[in-house]
């Protein structure tokens, strides 16, 4: 290689200004092979120290988010684009509805269904994302109680004894994917009680019983907020499933982390009737770019299961867990006892 | 089942058509059509029906790997990488009515990827001079001497890198590994050891064409290329 092929790579690799040699390009051509070679290497090398498997996983989904997005949007021009094309009368027809479609899709962008479009495709993203066999942790606040002066008269008094069983605020909610999770609240006796799922089996233990586990992945989530509603709040991905279906659903303009690198986007669902079982309002703040809910505040939710009016679920952590974890075996020791419910 | 139907998918390299043409009709409605008028239809049917998405996203993660260091042999800001790794995916997307299923998907996507890094510089108003023709060839048989390797991923067949940087002459792995791997500028670089700028520069350079023949003569890039 001679000392100006050198040079003209060293420069391109590693100068500030890229290509100023004037032979370049004469030089690129008469030694393509020695060119190639060093471009391969210095990609392999800058790959290699580049590597994230996360961040490539994130890569692939934005591009499917962005061809999801595009087909989706599309509907309307591959109507226009297969029609027919003969005749003078075809083509005036054909204009026609091509000035329709473009009407129609005028609506569709700029009428009043838009805000309602963009959260449902926003809302699917974000379930997509829920779904992934990712994990994270997100912190439990209660922004509110319910009064606890009287009891209401369409609560039972068992329910109304339940209420206010558990200490949610502070608990940590453990999720990977769809049906994966660990929580553990503390008593009001003081006794924590730990209750998850590894997808194939649901299971609870107290400090000091026995471990229960069960087939039915719903078993233990009794006397948690939201559970008895249709709107299981341990799996943040059915809460979400529930979302579109059950609840109107809009882009808020309270986006989080603005002036970030990844701004957080808001959506807010309010419950359709009370024929739907679940929080009267659901706000939550997601990641645009890879769709992770990062926040979500539950408003209203109902009391018949007992827990506080409202609460808030932040992301504090997305380190990856040990791949037994959502297992009881994870959280008790060995010896423990294991009834089969 | 998915994975090996997939795998046979493949495009026609073709750099001719429009990258700036956003118009879209859906891969599956294209079947549909091409299914009553002509031969490739069946072809098509087979891969274009409604769980094309789904196929295609398999593409996707398959040449990954390829697509991203294809893109940073070219282009060295990470920032560009992404995003041309992006819109690469998607003009193959809108593309894919357009691929030979004879021939590997692998060449043709390095053929958008290639006209988007071209158009990439022409908007930094920079000139590629290294980037001609003649070197994206090489560049290209180089890529598709890798793919024939054995190896279930792209780690696999190109495992013998690692191998390569261990044999650099204490000099040149000095410099590789500390602008490559620890993060130093060249600046630092030369200070740490003493030297100029742009004898480090050309150290540098002398570690990867030590590493390209190497890779050479185990096999990763092509025979021919060695004789050569």
């Amino acid at each position: 290689m001679t000392g100006q092929l050198e040079t003209l790579l060293s420069d391109w690799f590693d100068g500030a200004d890229k290509g100023t040699l004037v032979e370049g390009e004469l030089l690129a051509s008469e030694a393509p092979h020695e060119i190639a070679d060093s471009l391969l290497v210095h990609g392999l090398l800058t790959d290699m120290s580049n590597r994230d498997d996360a961040e490539e996983m994130n890569r692939v989904s934005a591009v499917m988010r962005e061809i999801d997005r595009e087909t989706a949007s599309s509907h309307v021009g591959r109507n226009v684009s297969v029609g027919p094309t003969r005749g003078r009368r075809v083509a005036l027809l054909t204009s026609a509805l091509a000035v329709a479609a473009t009407i129609m899709m005028m609506f569709a962008l700029f009428g009043p269904n838009q805000n309602v479009s963009a959260a449902m495709a926003s809302l699917e993203r974000v379930m997509e994302a829920a779904a992934r066999p990712f994990d994270r942790t997100y912190s439990i606040a209660i922004v509110e109680e319910y009064s606890n002066e009287k009891r209401p008269r369409q609560l039972s008094q068992e329910a109304w004894d339940r209420e206010t069983k558990k200490q949610l605020d502070g608990a940590t909610l453990y999720v990977r994917g769809a049906n994966q999770y660990a929580m553990t609240v503390t008593l009001k006796s003081g006794e924590k009680r730990t209750s998850g799922s590894d997808g194939m089996q649901s299971w609870a233990f107290r400090e000091t019983g026995p471990v229960h586990i069960s087939s039915d992945l719903g078993r233990f989530r009794g006397g948690v907020p939201g559970q008895q509603q249709d709107i299981p709040f341990l799996s943040v991905h059915a809460l979400l499933s529930q979302l579109t279906t059950g609840y109107d659903m809009e882009r808020g303009d309270e986006p989080l982390g603005v002036g970030e690198s990844h701004p957080l986007s808001q959506l807010i669902g309010v419950r359709r009737s009370r024929e739907v079982r679940g929080p009267k309002r659901v706000e939550l703040w997601f990641d645009r770019e890879s769709g992770t809910v990062h926040e979500m505040l539950l408003e209203g939710l109902p009391r018949g299961g007992g827990g506080p009016k409202s609460l808030r679920l932040k992301l504090i952590d997305q380190s990856e867990l040990p791949a037994d974890f959502f297992s009881h075996r994870s959280h008790h020791e060995p010896e423990r006892k294991v009834i089969l419910d | 089942m998915d994975s090996m139907l997939a795998s046979r998918v493949g495009c026609q390299a073709d750099r001719r058509f429009d990258l700036n043409s956003q118009i879209y009709v859906p891969s599956w409605t294209l079947a549909t059509v091409r299914v009553a008028t002509n031969s490739r239809a069946t072809q098509l049917e087979t891969i274009l029906d409604p769980k094309a998405r789904n196929l295609f996203e398999i593409l996707v993660r398959e040449n990954s790997r390829m697509l991203l260091v294809y893109l940073r042999s070219l282009v060295q800001d990470e920032t560009a990488v992404d995003d041309l790794f992006q819109e690469t995916m998607v003009v193959a997307w809108r593309r894919l009515d357009e691929c030979d299923l004879d021939r590997p998907f692998g060449p043709w996507l390095r053929g958008i990827a290639s006209r988007l890094v071209m158009a990439h510089y022409r908007k930094q108003k920079v000139a590629p001079v290294v980037l001609q023709e003649a070197v994206l060839n090489v560049v290209d048989r180089h890529f598709e001497s890798i793919n024939l390797l054995a190896g279930d991923t792209w780690d696999d067949k190109v495992a013998a890198l690692h191998a390569c940087i261990a044999q650099l002459p204490e000099r040149q792995k000095l410099v590789v590994t500390g602008r490559y791997f620890n993060g130093y500028s060249l600046g630092d670089l030369a200070e740490s050891l003493e030297t100029s700028l742009e004898a480090c520069k050309k150290r540098l350079q002398r570690g990867r064409q030590m590493l390209a023949k190497c890779l050479k003569m185990k096999g990763v890039l092509s025979a021919a290329e060695a004789a050569s």
